[in-house]
């Protein structure tokens, strides 16, 4: 067919479509019914009723019911309800006379799989799960609701195979780190591409300098409110997110956020009400003797510093549709007293989503406004006003509390760090953030099957961080405030087209498009030291300022084509080329090819009439495909060789950098395919899905350190390689459907191998001591350890104790070897509900470095034992030399979460102008089965530093937490 | 093919797009090498930088050459590389700042003096601001190379950030190259002196860049051998000029920001048998260092005197390294009444116009010094008093034939790591002399 001729069609059907007017006589009807659960035969609330070739349809409500009115000639037609996690049942009914048509009850069973689901991540236009040859996890609002967690990213723990998800740290508002399928990456970052309603956003980590430096990672994506959240998609690999480009090589997480239905306005109010403590308390030097054996006074300092603390979250939300308008609007608002004295964080959440049908137009607006506020607390490595920090640092004879009893005045302060009460009393410590997410999305359908596709994303921010010290404090004799200022902004495009359309019995989708993304971010520092009086601003008789700027853009095109045959048989096959202004003109246009397969063997004849009832579905896919990965922001002008300003007697000069430019740097580039399979028996009550990954990584950035002798100090360029490989597996069941009680269950598997395949130069470490070396996993901990005999490699020890290896060594491996979660729902009747999950993480190990400045500071363990006369003094300092000896195998399962809920649409409910009640408890991290023995196992203080990992250094633990809800719906 | 991206950019930019298609983003913080050696205003300001580089490396030669000769000791609590340095220890290692430090530092200033000399003369400049330029450069490289030759054994000469494995030269070529760089300066610079703009834009304060290029000379003619080049070199310096790198309140002197600046006050300060072992009355003593007998990790220290404050200046050279110099050539050629003059000169004065050490000691008699060895030796005890911790007194102990804590100090390991043609021997630790006490 020629351009020409199609063009003429084209238009033909438009004008057809624009202007034909109704064609048969036009009656009012309304319907009304009710969607029920399969088995159980309670009400499902949220399920989609929509009549087939209309644009009516409703939402059901607490009861299950729904009801729409809608303008139709009389006639046959079908109505299809669907809900999230359950089969789609179409009803055939009649619009007759009766102007009310009541429906009988729909029952929609519970799937273990599900093929039929439509994922609309990395596939350029929706696609249904059978076509898609990789891996697609999905999260629904419903596994998020059931846990009190105040980011998303924690209440994803448990939820993903193939994901190991780690809180940073447990401070309020804190951020978790995501890694999807191992780390492929070194210098780069290894965080997963955030999207949000098809917009791109930031999840910097940008911790603020030296507030909280290396220690208090917080992430951008705990802004988002997961009230909020319809459903999550994640890729994990290049192979599926190939259509993401430079930036796909970590995966891409999709955030869809709730949006209005037709239906009558739905109001919810929820209120969470919470309470969380510490843990466990770790041991302290407390034998009430000194060295020489004379009884003296030791003091717990973590009575100091820790209280229980308190949650509080509220939730409005108005949300409906009718005719050709939907909206969502809500608020949210959360407030953290943390369980570390002056640890507080507050946070406002504000969105409006709106979509207006204009004939075969749809325009989608989306608003997110957050306001957070932090009291922040300092920790880890910073030193400089650090509470449990200080602690760790002290020996336990000091009485931190003890006051001059005349002026009030603490009476220890001067340690190796500031006392926590000076700090707590006195100084104060704060971060804001605004930020704004808005999008806009215009969907055009000129014909059936064309799909014509418009996004425009905003994503601005402005975080400041300040630190106040009044004068007279060690730290700060003349006091000391600073404002440091984060401003950014992120612009995202996209276009898409796809058409679909049929060739004899095969079904073809074709779609292309293009991206650009512009980021701009400014930093905009100030300090003032020997303060004016009572103002906490940036005022003094001494200031210094400070600004840095950078920008980057990317840009890039895609054409993808699907073919499918016999809705059994899919391929895909994508190219991508993208370009980033990071690279070097030469090597700026990348292309990224992929290629993916689905067959959906259960439905070839000559496998339903072999297999019969037995076999419910069964699915092979694989996947190849490739993506890349940019530096991070700090190298976005590294190809360029540049200058830096010097001083000479206040004179300004020029000398170039230690980092000289390279032309010609290029992304990292990972090839990965995957293979796997679904299935699902015994009538789709029980579902298996396997995974096998296997990525490789190339052109790794690296600093390429040059000799001394040439002048340059290092060059940022592509020089490593690495690969990761594992299986993903998770197992659906649906236990028990009947007599009005349900019980499903989900277990996911996952492990991951990761190595360093290639490495120019030498190995080397980072931090304390993570290692990059050839044929190494990446970071494992390489520390002194025990000296060993070379052939029995048993351990060994003079008169006085063990001995130091000479050098440092491989100690341990801060990656887990596998991890799983296990989670159950239950359902009771239509009233009650309940559900728990245990997860963890296995075969990995931590450096206790809080234990180890513990000893050594005469506060920890080691110490306690040489104050009872259990070790010598010589003993105790080779213990304390050996890092090995504070390696400690961090596995862990938790008690993620327990939830109980009760729901109600009892008639009194009417009086008070609801319609259904939900009361639920709730709690987090409830119980911890572990050996280790700092605070938390689950602790990774560098934040999403892709290197450094499994140090444990005085990090806030994570918190447990119990909750009390209450969600009225009007 | 980029028309092309251009057209399909321009629809994006139609539909509320964005500055997103440019992909040439500049960086908006720092300029780049070609913006900089392109436009006289930048160039001039990497001449500054030069400068800047040059006296931020100093500190580095000055107290690695410091701690090797016992002008310094290692304070009781400090890092184990100094305290290893600081008893000669054969433990010493090549990934100790003391090998590092003075390689990677002195290098940089290498870098730094090649572009300016390469682009003196693209940018518009005059001849004489040209020629200005160029002779600074010429200094400020062989000034860092000269700084090179006195603690390695052997450096590498074609150096340049594309070279990324120089072949390494011997102090022969080396000590050659150094002098001939120092020769074309003074040349360039008597054939067309510095313009105004030059001496007032560019070149800092305090600093005379023909003496201290003929000063150089002489020192380097000196430890190269060649006797009369160095005493002619040596005889045409002016003895009225005062020649310093000075530091404002935004630099710091290198050696009080290592030594007393913030958390390493601890890591080394004089050692004080240099204040005990002087002459009696000997005033340049308090110039430098101020009595403390504080316990040092191997023996008493003492406080610094003339480096405790961030500006204290750094001389270029002192002026009476030039009468030392014309004494010791002297003394070498046998004519004991030229050198004891000399030596004389410097021993008397009690004042100076200059801001200098003055010994104010008694004038010695040939009855004093009868000997060409005992001459010899007066230089020596003079050079270790009046050049104290100008990052002579090694190479001194090395022509003098007296024993030294380590001969060289091994090639810093990030070259022998990188740079495929370093010679394997010099990435060794030498064993230290056991004969030497202190």
């Amino acid at each position: 067919m020629s351009v020409r001729r199609l063009t003429v069609q084209l238009a033909s059907v438009l004008a057809v479509l624009l202007f034909a007017g109704p064609l048969a006589a036009q009656q009012t009807y309304t319907i009304t019914g009710r969607v029920l659960a399969g088995g159980t035969g309670n009400a499902i609330q949220g399920a989609q009723v929509l009549l087939r070739g209309t644009n009516a349809g409703g939402t059901t409500n607490n009861a299950g019911a729904y009801s729409f009115t809608l303008s139709a000639a009389p006639g046959l037609y079908t109505l299809e309800a669907s809900f999230i996690g359950r089969e789609t049942v179409a009803q055939e009914i009649e619009l007759g006379a009766e102007e009310t048509v009541r429906v009988p009850d729909i029952e929609l069973r519970e799937r273990a799989l599900e093929l039929e689901a439509v994922v609309v991540t990395g596939t350029a236009a929706p696609t249904a799960r059978r076509a898609i040859g990789n891996a697609v996890s999905t999260v629904s609002a419903r596994e998020l609701e059931s846990t009190p967690a105040t980011t998303i990213d924690q209440a994803l723990q448990g939820r993903v195979a193939g994901a190991v998800i780690t809180s940073n740290t447990g401070t309020p508002g804190g951020g978790v780190s995501v890694r999807l399928r191992g780390t492929s990456s070194i210098t780069g970052g290894a965080e997963p591409l955030y999207i949000v309603d098809g917009v791109i956003i930031d999840n910097n980590a940008d911790q603020q300098l030296n507030l909280g430096y290396r220690s208090n990672s917080s992430n951008r994506l705990a802004d988002l409110d997961p009230n909020d959240i319809e459903r999550i998609e994640i890729l994990k690999g290049a192979a599926a997110a190939a259509l993401y480009g430079s930036r796909a090589n970590n995966g891409v997480v999709q955030i869809f956020t709730r949006r209005g239905r037709i239906g009558e306005p739905e109001i919810t109010v929820s209120s969470r009400f919470g309470r969380s403590e510490l843990i466990k308390e770790i041991d302290f030097a407390l034998t009430p003797v000194d060295l020489a054996g004379n009884p003296v006074q030791r003091f717990d300092p973590q009575d100091v510093i820790f209280r229980d603390g308190s949650q509080m979250e509220h939730h409005v939300s108005l949300s409906g549709g009718g005719g050709d308008t939907r909206y969502y609007l809500s608020g949210g608002y959360v407030e953290d007293n943390g369980i570390m004295r002056g640890a507080a964080h507050d946070k406002l959440n504000v969105r409006m989503n709106v979509d207006q049908g204009l004939g075969n137009f749809q325009l989608s607006a989306g608003a997110n406004y957050i306001r957070s506020n932090t009291d922040l607390v300092i920790n880890g490595e910073q030193g400089e006003g650090g509470l449990l920090t200080a602690i760790v640092f002290t020996p336990t004879t000091t009485d931190l509390t003890a006051r001059n009893p005349e002026t009030g005045e603490l009476l220890n302060t001067a340690f190796v760090f500031p006392n926590p009460l000076e700090v707590l009393d006195l100084w104060d410590i704060g971060q804001n953030v605004n930020r704004f997410v808005g999008s806009l999305q215009g969907r055009w359908a000129p014909i059936n099957n064309v799909n014509l596709e418009y996004r425009l994303g905003y994503d601005n921010y402005q975080m400041e961080t300040t630190q106040f010290i009044p004068r007279g404090t060690a730290t700060a004799p003349t006091g000391r405030s600073v404002s440091l200022n984060r401003y950014s902004t992120l612009l995202n495009n996209d276009l898409l087209a796809s058409v679909q359309w049929g060739l004899g019995g095969t079904a073809l989708t074709t779609s292309g498009g293009m991206n650009a993304t512009y980021l701009w971010a400014q930093n905009l520092n100030a300090t003032a030291t020997d303060l004016g009086p009572v103002t906490q601003l940036v005022s003094g008789a001494n200031m210094s300022a400070s600004q840095g700027k950078v920008e980057t853009s990317t840009l890039g095109f895609f054409g993808q084509q699907q073919v499918g045959w016999a809705d059994r048989i899919f391929l895909t096959g994508a190219l991508r080329m993208d370009a980033s202004s990071t690279f070097g003109p030469d090597e700026r246009w990348q292309m990224y090819p992929k290629i993916s397969g689905s067959w959906v063997l259960s439905e070839e004849p000559f496998i339903r009439d072999r297999a019969g009832d037995w076999l419910t579905q069964l699915r092979l896919r694989g996947a190849l495909g490739y993506a890349g990965n940019q530096p991070p922001l700090g190298s976005a002008y590294s190809r360029f060789s540049r200058y830096g300003t010097t001083i000479n007697i206040d004179r300004i000069g020029l000398v170039p950098l230690a980092e000289s430019g390279n032309p010609e740097l290029k992304p990292e580039r990972q090839r990965e395919y995957e293979l796997g399979f679904d299935i699902s028996t015994f009538d789709d009550r029980v579902a298996l899905a396997f995974t096998y990954y296997n990525q490789y990584t190339r052109d790794l950035l690296l600093p390429r350190p040059f000799a001394p002798s040439t002048g340059v100090g290092s060059v940022l360029d592509n020089v490593g390689e690495l690969s990761n490989r594992g299986i993903e597996l998770q197992l659906n069941t649906v236990n028990v459907r009947r007599g009005g009680f349900g019980w499903t269950s989900t277990l996911i598997y996952s492990r991951n191998r990761n190595r360093i395949e290639k490495l120019e130069g030498d190995p080397y470490f980072v931090g304390y001591g993570n290692r990059i070396e050839e044929g190494l996993p990446l970071g494992v901990l390489y520390m002194t350890g025990f000296r060993r005999d070379s052939v029995t490699n048993a351990i060994l020890s003079d008169s006085i104790g063990p001995l130091a290896s000479l050098t440092r060594v491989v100690v341990g491996n801060p990656w887990p070897e596998w991890t799983g979660s296990l989670s159950n729902e239950f359902t009771f009747g239509s009233n009650w509900s309940a559900s728990f999950m245990l997860d963890g993480q296995f075969g990995h190990e931590l450096w206790n470095q809080t234990r180890r400045i513990q000893d050594i500071f005469g506060a920890g363990p080691l110490y306690d034992q040489l104050l009872r006369g259990e070790i010598t003094a010589a003993e105790r300092t080779r213990h304390q030399a050996i890092w090995e000896n504070y390696v400690e195998d961090a596995s862990y399962v938790k008690l993620r979460q327990l939830a109980l809920r009760y729901n109600t649409r009892g008639d009194w409910l009417r009086n008070i102008g609801a319609s259904a009640l939900q009361l639920e408890l709730l709690g987090r991290n409830l119980y911890t089965w572990t050996d280790y023995s700092g605070y938390d196992p689950e602790i990774n203080m560098f934040g999403l530093n892709t290197v450094e990992r499994g140090v444990d250094f005085a990090v806030y633990p994570n918190a447990r937490v119990y909750t009390l809800g209450v969600r009225l719906t009007y | 093919m980029m028309t092309s991206r251009i057209k399909v950019c321009a629809v994006a930019a139609l539909m509320l797009s964005t500055p997103a298609c440019d992909l040439d983003l500049q960086d908006p913080n720092r300029p780049t090498e070609e913006q900089v050696i392109s436009s006289p205003v930048t160039l001039a300001q990497v001449v500054v930088g030069l400068q800047a580089e040059y006296s931020n490396q100093l500190g580095e030669p000055l107290y690695t050459t410091g701690m090797v000769t016992n002008e310094l000791g290692a304070a009781p609590a400090t890092f184990e590389s100094f305290r290893v340095i600081d008893t000669g220890s054969a433990d010493a290692q090549n990934d100790y700042g003391f090998s590092t430090g003075p390689w990677s530092g002195q290098y940089r200033v290498v870098r730094v003096a090649d572009v300016v000399i390469a682009n003196a003369d693209n940018v518009g400049f005059g001849a004489a601001t040209v020629s200005g330029i160029i002779a600074i450069g010429k200094l400020y490289k062989a000034m860092a190379l000269g700084n090179l030759i006195q603690i390695y054994e052997r450096i590498p000469l074609d150096v340049s950030p594309t070279n990324r494995s120089p072949q390494f030269a011997d102090r022969t070529a080396a000590l050659d190259a150094i002098v001939t760089l120092l020769e074309e300066a003074e040349a360039q610079l008597v054939q067309t002196p510095a313009s105004a703009e030059f001496n007032t834009d560019m070149l800092a304060a305090g600093f005379d860049l023909l003496n201290t290029i003929r000063a150089m000379l002489a020192r380097y003619s000196l430890i190269a051998g060649d006797l009369d080049a160095a005493d002619a070199a040596a005889a045409s310096v002016d003895p009225a000029v005062w020649s310093e790198f000075q530091f404002g309140a935004s630099d710091a002197n290198p050696l009080w920001n290592f030594a007393l600046n913030g958390g390493n006050s601890t890591a080394m300060r004089p050692k004080d048998i240099w204040r005990t072992e002087a002459e009696a009355g000997d005033q340049r003593v308090e110039y430098w260092v101020t009595a403390a007998d504080s316990q040092g990790f191997a023996a008493p220290l003492d406080a610094f005197d003339r480096y405790s404050q961030r500006t204290h200046s750094i001389p270029a050279y002192l002026p009476d390294e030039m009468k030392l110099i014309r004494a010791e050539v002297a003394a070498r050629q046998n004519r004991l009444t030229d050198a004891l003059g000399y030596v004389n000169q410097v021993r008397t004065p009690c004042t100076s116009a200059l801001p200098e050490p003055v010994a104010c000691l008694p004038a010695l008699t040939l009855v004093d010094v009868p000997t060409q060895q005992a001459m010899l030796d007066e230089i020596l005890r003079q050079r270790r008093y009046e050049l104290y911790l100008q990052h002579l007194r090694w190479s001194d102990l090395r022509r003098f034939g007296m024993p030294v804590k380590y001969e060289w100090m091994p090639v810093s390991i990030s070259e022998c790591d990188r740079n495929t043609n370093t010679p394997p021997e010099l990435c060794l630790p030498e064993p230290p002399d056991p004969t030497v006490v202190n």
